[in-house]
């Protein structure tokens, strides 16, 4: 089985939700959440591998802008289209993400603002977690 | 293979490439109206369909031809099913993805804009016909060079 974790850009709340997937973990330090895989890495259209989880699910991120709903509605139809024979999930996990996210992604570029941005990424992420955990857990159990 | 055939709604400009693709519009002359508005899908799909594939028929290699609606995300779609469909290990030869949006021009989508998004399906459907016709010579142009390609790949 395969789950997918989408959002608008794709690198940020996805990666996120399917690193705490993967981890058992409730907490992220601030070191280990900045190496979190494909964070901040914008990226539309493709569909990245994150890892397996303990149920030997592979587990995926990709930024869809706001085509979410065609891009699902289409890969769903290639998989008959192919006879593909697996289960996917699409795991929409735009709540976490937040507005002005392009601008600060662009702000983070510039030197100057590049700490404080990601303090506030993780700032927000902490805020945030609790939910985060509680989402992918009940996905997990869907898996 | 496949070939999949991508526009803004799979209502106009996809549904007829494919037609000529899979020989239901000629390619040596311009078609009259009534051959393009009896073509399947044609100024049909609703906004909900957007995204779905829907199969026009067999060209004469043996190609399995879809159409497919994707607004204006082409090139976001186009990646994800070739990311998608290299996951299951299937490549780019096996599948298709072409654009047949910049083969029409204002008129069809004036015309697509107020027979699908509108409503107004007695104005906008004859506009986005004669739009077609106005261009016809971009479809065949187009579903050409897929096939020369088509051909040097196999």
């Amino acid at each position: 089985m395969k789950a997918i974790y989408y959002s608008f850009y794709g690198c940020y709340s996805s990666p996120i939700c399917a690193y705490l997937h993967l981890n058992e973990k409730f907490d992220i330090g601030e070191e280990e959440f900045f190496k979190i895989p494909f964070l901040f890495q914008v990226d539309y259209g493709n569909i990245k591998y994150m890892g397996k989880d303990g149920c030997g699910n592979e587990i995926f991120v990709m930024g869809v802008k706001n085509f979410g709903e065609n891009i699902k509605r289409t890969l769903k139809d290639l998989m008959k289209v192919f006879d593909i024979d697996d289960d996917v999930i699409f795991i929409d996990t735009s709540q976490y993400d937040f507005k002005f996210f392009g601008f600060l992604l662009g702000l983070r570029e510039n030197k100057i603002f590049r700490n404080a941005v990601e303090k506030f990424f993780y700032g927000y992420y902490l805020q945030k977690r609790k939910h985060m955990k509680k989402f992918v857990e009940k996905y997990k159990r869907i898996l | 293979m496949v070939i999949i055939y991508m526009c803004y709604g799979s209502a106009h400009s996809s549904v007829v490439a494919a037609s000529i693709h899979i020989g239901l519009l000629p390619t040596d002359r311009v078609p009259s109206f009534r051959e393009i508005i009896s073509l399947p899908y044609y100024d049909k799909t609703s906004n909900e369909e957007i995204g779905t594939l829907f199969y026009m028929g067999k060209d004469e290699f043996g190609n399995e031809v879809y159409i497919v609606g994707a607004r204006n995300g082409r090139d976001i779609v186009t990646k994800a099913i070739y990311s998608f469909l290299n996951l299951y290990g299937i490549s780019e030869k096996e599948v298709l993805v072409v654009d047949a949006l910049p083969a029409i021009g204002i008129t069809t989508k004036i015309g697509g804009i107020a027979s699908r998004r509108l409503g107004i399906i007695s104005l906008g459907r004859p506009i986005t016909v004669y739009g077609i016709l106005k261009r016809y010579k971009n479809f065949v142009e187009l579903v050409t060079a897929i096939k020369t390609k088509l051909q040097k790949i196999s």
